[in-house]
Order: structure tokens, then sequence, then C-alpha cells
């Protein structure tokens, strides 16, 4: 027992390690917060440890915009995680079948979207969907709307923060995966077109499956950052003649709930659900995939 | 040193509250009545004073370091984004410290950091004399009594509505100024039919809920007590004004968009805006008269200024709030004395309200001399001064300060609606079903009938 537990620091916990702290620092601990805070009551103002009981998750659950939220973040999310998946893995293979100064060239066009810090990311979108200042305008218009504010109401608004969302983290994930496409053996792709593999059938059956790992990790992360929505309801919920509410997604809620109710407790409560929902959507994909079997990528 | 500071400090006080008798006797109980003295706070006198304001107000607080050189140290200016400031005095309530000691803001979002919850806001009622109470418009003071007679804030300033209208427009077509709203509807229809194009008012923003829907006495929040509340939009007042909207709108002589839409911009700009009901603050702000000003970029005397409309069946016009603003002093100021003689110097100062403020100011004497700064300013066919001191004391002494974002929820209801398609009596339903939850989520006791 005592020389395992003396047993040698190897270098992948070195490697391993900044990403603890942090991890611990902005992720551990604030989650443990937020459930310690779930239990507190705020009714005075400063927090009262335990005092609540289950009362901020009955006022939080219970709440009238809570069901609408949950039902936008839902919508959401059915459109976001399968287009974000699907653009990122078209464009990654077309960027990679061309070798050449065309393909390094868009994909740095893909990329610098993403280079932009999130919130203005928002606001050039903002500008983009807005038919009097947009250069799309006439396309905009084209297809019937007038005013910003025809566009981004209703049943459309999970198409649009989708679309704003692609857009913001599709040059990463680009990077990414081409970066792990470089990384499949020559061997392999010159034999498929010894084969007579033509650049469709090589991007669906060779490349594709040598890089599922990479996929399915990133389902996870992106399904986990569509349900946390916040920055693009609440940035175009004040550009002039939209009609965005203040409560469009669950974020959202969770933040009036601490701001404007100054309830920190009943925010928690669903900031937990929406770190529930992240967590069950990884167990899940986990549990249904081969995502850990160590003979994944090399199969 | 510090002997020096406090009794400057006194001498101060003295002189902005006009209450020789409070200094020296300061054991005397908060009274009523203009000869009573009144309650003396007290803390360190050398304590500092942190004062959260918004870009247009720091001047404000140089005015009042100027003023006061003994103690321009000891005040600081920060600032800030004035609609965030009950969620930070909700994260200074967590952290048990950072609050501020003074804050300029709207009387509903003072309102918010007076609740039990975020509990910032001192009761004034024991330390402003009736002296200087009595001296404010009467029910725009009222914004900042609560129901249950806490004095949460001093009003900075009037928003109060009043008719904008284009003379040399008006005479060229040969109209009257409207004094009611069924004539000023009368108006739009002689106006589609006559003079196609030129437009009486805007209705797709935010704000219209002020002009058009407040000015009618629509109750979206009347409070009946400090947590009890009548909302009813679905009653006369409101219907009238949505009806009002709906049929200008179908004539085309109301926008469909807001006052501050690009189109409606250029309207004003290319002179179609014939008349328009807004808050005071349009004429020097939206108006201007200058190169880089919203509507009106030359001033050739052009804009007429007359009292609001009245609805026929109302004894005379009505306006609530439409971003008048206030200040507040904190219940966690190290230096409370200075903090509020603070306050009441910036709510009252001529050497701020009528020297500096950009706006109507709330304090009567102040207004007086305000109003003289613009009569004969190039922009107005006539001297605004007369209409805006009368149109200031026809605030609706219904109108309710109340906790939940009314605003945001008449654009996720009527302004949605409007924006889909649909008419704005339409969608009353759902702007009452939204503002009986949000009250109720608020903490509010909700009553829909009178």
């Amino acid at each position: 027992m005592l020389t395992r537990a003396r047993r040698a620091i190897k270098p992948a916990h070195l490697f391993v390690l900044p990403h603890v702290v942090f991890l611990v620092l902005f992720g551990i601990g604030p989650a443990l917060y937020a459930l310690v805070i779930s239990f507190a009551s705020f009714d005075r103002g400063t927090p009262e440890f335990f005092a609540a009981g289950i009362d901020n998750f009955a006022r939080a659950y219970s709440d009238y915009r809570f069901l609408p939220s949950f039902w936008n973040v839902t919508q959401f999310l059915a459109i976001s995680v399968p287009l974000g998946a699907m653009g990122v893995i078209a464009i990654s293979l077309l960027v990679h079948a061309r070798q050449d100064r065309l393909g390094a060239g868009m994909r740095t066009l893909y990329f610098i979207p993403g280079a932009v810090a999130g919130p203005i990311l928002a606001l050039l979108a903002i500008f983009m969907l807005d038919p009097r200042i947009s250069p799309f305008a006439p396309i905009l218009r084209g297809l019937g709307f007038e005013t910003i504010g025809r566009l981004a109401s209703g049943d459309r608004l999970p198409w649009v923060f989708a679309i704003m969302f692609f857009f913001a983290g599709v040059g990463g994930w680009v990077a990414i995966f081409f970066g792990a496409f470089n990384g499949i053996s020559r061997e392999i792709t010159e034999a498929a077109i010894v084969d007579g593999c033509g650049p469709v059938r090589m991007g669906w059956s060779i490349k594709l499956p040598l890089v599922r790992p990479y996929v399915i990790y990133m389902l996870i992360l992106t399904f986990a950052a569509n349900v946390q929505l916040f920055v693009e309801p609440q940035l175009l919920a004040v550009a002039p003649g939209a009609t965005v509410g203040k409560y469009w997604s669950l974020n959202q809620l969770s933040y009036a709930y601490a701001f404007e109710l100054s309830d920190f407790g009943s925010a928690a409560a669903i900031s937990l659900l929406m770190l529930g929902i992240g967590l069950l959507g990884a167990i899940l994909v986990i549990a249904f995939t081969d995502f850990f079997r160590p003979d994944v990528a090399e199969r | 040193m510090k002997q020096r500071l406090t009794v400057a400090l006194a001498v101060a006080a003295i002189m902005v509250s006009g209450q020789a008798a409070t200094a020296a006797d300061p054991t005397a109980p908060a009274a009523t009545g203009s000869a009573a003295p009144v309650a003396e706070l007290t803390g360190d006198d050398t304590a500092p004073v942190v004062v959260w304001v918004d870009e247009t107000r720091v001047p404000a607080i140089d005015a009042w370091k100027a003023a006061h050189p003994d103690q321009a140290d000891l005040v600081t200016a920060e600032v800030v984004d004035i609609l965030q400031i009950p969620a930070k005095i909700a994260l200074a309530n967590n952290a048990g410290q950072g609050w501020p000691d003074v804050a300029f803001n709207g009387a509903n979002l003072i309102a918010m950091t007076a609740t039990q919850q975020n509990d910032w806001a001192l009761d004034l009622a024991p330390y402003v004399s009736q002296d200087v109470l009595g001296q404010f418009e009467e029910h725009v003071i009222d914004e900042c009594i609560r129901p249950d007679g806490r004095l949460i804030c001093l009003s900075n300033d009037i928003a109060q509505s009043v008719t904008y209208y284009n003379k040399p427009l008006m005479d060229e077509f040969g109209y009257t100024v409207p004094t009611t709203w069924e004539e000023l509807a009368a108006l739009g229809e002689k106006v589609a039919t006559e003079h196609p194009g030129y437009l009486i008012g805007a209705f797709g923003d935010a704000l219209s809920l002020d002009m058009y829907f407040w000015t009618a006495r629509c109750a979206t929040g009347q409070l009946k007590g400090e947590n009890a509340v009548y909302i009813n939009v679905l009653a006369p007042e409101c219907v009238r004004a949505a009806q009002w909207v709906d049929k200008m709108q179908a004539l085309g002589v109301v926008a469909k968009v807001g006052t501050f839409d690009p189109a409606f911009v250029d309207a004003a700009n290319q002179d179609k805006l014939l008349i328009l009901t807004a808050p005071s603050w349009f004429g020097e702000f939206v108006f201007g008269g200058t190169q880089d000003s919203v509507y009106y970029t030359e001033a050739n005397g052009q804009l007429g200024v007359a009292l609001p409309p009245k609805w026929e069946s109302d004894d005379q016009p009505y306006f609530g709030g439409q971003g008048g603003a206030a200040w507040a002093v904190s219940k966690h100021a190290q230096n409370p004395k200075l903090a509020l003689d603070l306050a009441i110097w910036l709510a009252t100062a001529n050497e701020y309200q009528v020297d500096l403020a950009p706006t109507y100011p709330a304090y009567k004497p102040a207004a007086a001399e305000w109003v003289k700064r613009i009569s004969d300013a190039p922009l107005y066919a006539n001297d605004p001064g007369p209409v805006y001191i009368q149109a200031a004391a026809y605030e609706d002494p219904e109108f309710g300060i109340v906790t939940y974002d009314t605003a945001s929820i008449f654009t996720t209801t009527v302004i949605s609606a409007l924006n889909e398609g649909r008419t704005i009596e339409s969608s009353l339903p759902a702007f009452q079903d939204a503002l009986v939850q949000a009250a109720g989520v608020a903490g509010y006791d909700v009553t829909t009938t009178p």
C-alpha cells in the first residue's frame, strides 16, 4: 500500500496539473458554492445558509417563466447541436480536401469569428441581422424581414441564436478537426485512393470514422455550452426594435433571480439544473458511444 | 484640522437645509410642519462618501466639490451603468461591503434597493425638513415615498409630458394644436387624407408605454399598499389608448416604430413629423436644434411647445414616470450626514440644478430658474417655460413605482404583437397576464378589479 501511495509523479500528472487547478478554481469550486447557496435563504439580502430547505428549488422551478425558458432552450439545443456538429464536420472535410491556398484561406476565414470575444461577436451578428444596416440586407428583405424586430422574434429566435452560435464556434472546431484529419496516417488515405475512393467517400468512410472521439468530444462540449445560452438573447434584447424577452433562456432567468429579485438561492437552483443537464448529456453520450474505449482511435 | 472640518460640515449642512435650528438642537425628534426641526444623522464626519452616477451627472459632483472645497476630497464619483445598480447592491449585500453611499437612479430602480431583501436605501423622512420636501413638485416626490411612508429618495428631475409640434408645418397646413386625444385623432384623420406621409406620433418601443398608456392612466401597477398592487390593463383607460394607437397606425399617421428608430428620425429630420406628445427632455435632447441633435439639426424657431392633450373624460392631462430620476442615500454610509447633505444639495442647489442640470428640475424653486435658461433658445417657436411648469403638475397620483420591470413586459407582449402584425388591443390580455405573473413573483398581492 505504502509503495503504491508513494508512486512517482509521472509527466502526465504535470501536464494535467494546470487544468486541475483551474478546474477547481473556476469549475468545481463555484459549482459547490452554487450547491451550498441553493439551500440558503436570501430573505434579508445576506445568505442564511441551509435556512431555505428546498424552497429555492420549488420557487425557481414553479416560476411562470421557467417552462417557457426551458422550452426555448430545448428548441435551441435541438437546432444548434446537430447544426453545429454537421456544419463543423462538413466544413472541415471540405477545407481538408482542398490542401491548397484556397483551403488554407477558407480555414482562416472560418476561424476569424472564433478569435473575437463572445459578446462582441453577438453584437456583430446583430448588425448582420438588422435589415437596415446589414450587408445581407437584400437577402433579409427578400425573405420579407423589413426590421430586426420582424426577423428576431417568436419562433424564429431559436434559429437566430443557433446561427449566431454556429458562426461563433465553427472556426475553433474546424481548426481542431483539421488537426485531427492531419493526424490520419498517409498510408490509409493513399491506400483508399488506390482502391478508387473519391473525395466524398474518403471523407465519410475513411476520415470521419477515424476522428470519432473528436466528434463525441465536440457534441459533449457544445451541448453543455449551449444549455447555458445567455449573451446572445441578452444583447439582442437591447437591440433597437428587437423584442426578445429578458427571460428567454434558463441562464437569463437565473440572472434575473440573482440581480432583479436578489434571490441568489433560486438563481443557484437554476444554475445547478443547467449543470445537471450538461452532465447528463455528457454521461448519455459517453454511455452510448465508445468514447472511452482505448481502441477507438486506432480502429 | 479635524475640528475645523467638523465645523465646516455643520455650517454646510445648515446652509443647505436652511434649518439653523436643527444644529442647535440635535436631540429634537422627527416632526412635520415647516418650522419643526428634523432629526440629525450621526456618524464619522471624516469618512469618505462614494457616489454612483451616470456619465451625465458627473458634473453635478464636480459642482458640489467646487462649492465645498473643504470636503471635496471626501467625495468620490464613480460612473456606473445605473440600470445595474440594484444588481450591484445585491452583490454588495452578499459580500457585506462595497455599497455606494449615494446613488443616482430612476425611482423604480431605487425602490428595488429599498425592499426587504436589498434594504439599502435609507429612509430619509426623519431627516429632511418639510421646508425642503414641500418645495418638490408634489406628485413627483411622491414617487420617492413608499406606501408605508418611507422617503427613499429625493427627486432630481421631471419628465413631464408635453406636446411638441412643427410650427411652420402646422401653420402651412392650417391646423391648430389639439388639446385632447380625441382632437388629435381627428387631426390624424385629416392628415391621412390631406397630407399622407406626415406623422403625429410613434408607437413601437418601450417608451411608447409611457407616452400612450401612462398618459391615459393605464393601471400597469397602482400601489395599494407596500406589497399590494392593482393591475388592470383591460380597463377602459388602457383600451382607449390601445384603440387610439390602432386607429392612427391603420391610417399611417402614427409610425409603427419607436421615436429613436432610424426611419422615424429620418421623418423628423425631413420635417415630416407634424406633432409629437413626448417627455420634456425631448426638447433639448431629441429635437435639439444643434448640429448633432437627433431630430432637428438647425434651430429656426420651428419647435412649438404646448400643454399635452387630455382625454375628454379626464379632468386634466396626466403623465407617469417617463425617465425622471432621483438621489438616494445608503443605510450603510459611514458618514451619513455628509451623504444626506450631498443628496439634498444635488437635488436642490441652484449651482447644479439651475446652472448645469440638463433636465427639468423636480425642485420647484430651481425649476423656476431653469426654464429661463431655455426661454430664448432659437429652437423654440414659443417660450416653453410656462408650459413645462404647468405640465410638471400633471403627474398621475395613481402612478405606482413597482419593483417588477413593466417596460420589458410591455416590449415582449405588446410591441412583440405589433411586430407580428397584430393590433395593440389584441395584445392587452397577454400584457395583463404577464404583468400579474411578474408582480406575483416580485412578492406583490395582486388585485385586478378596482
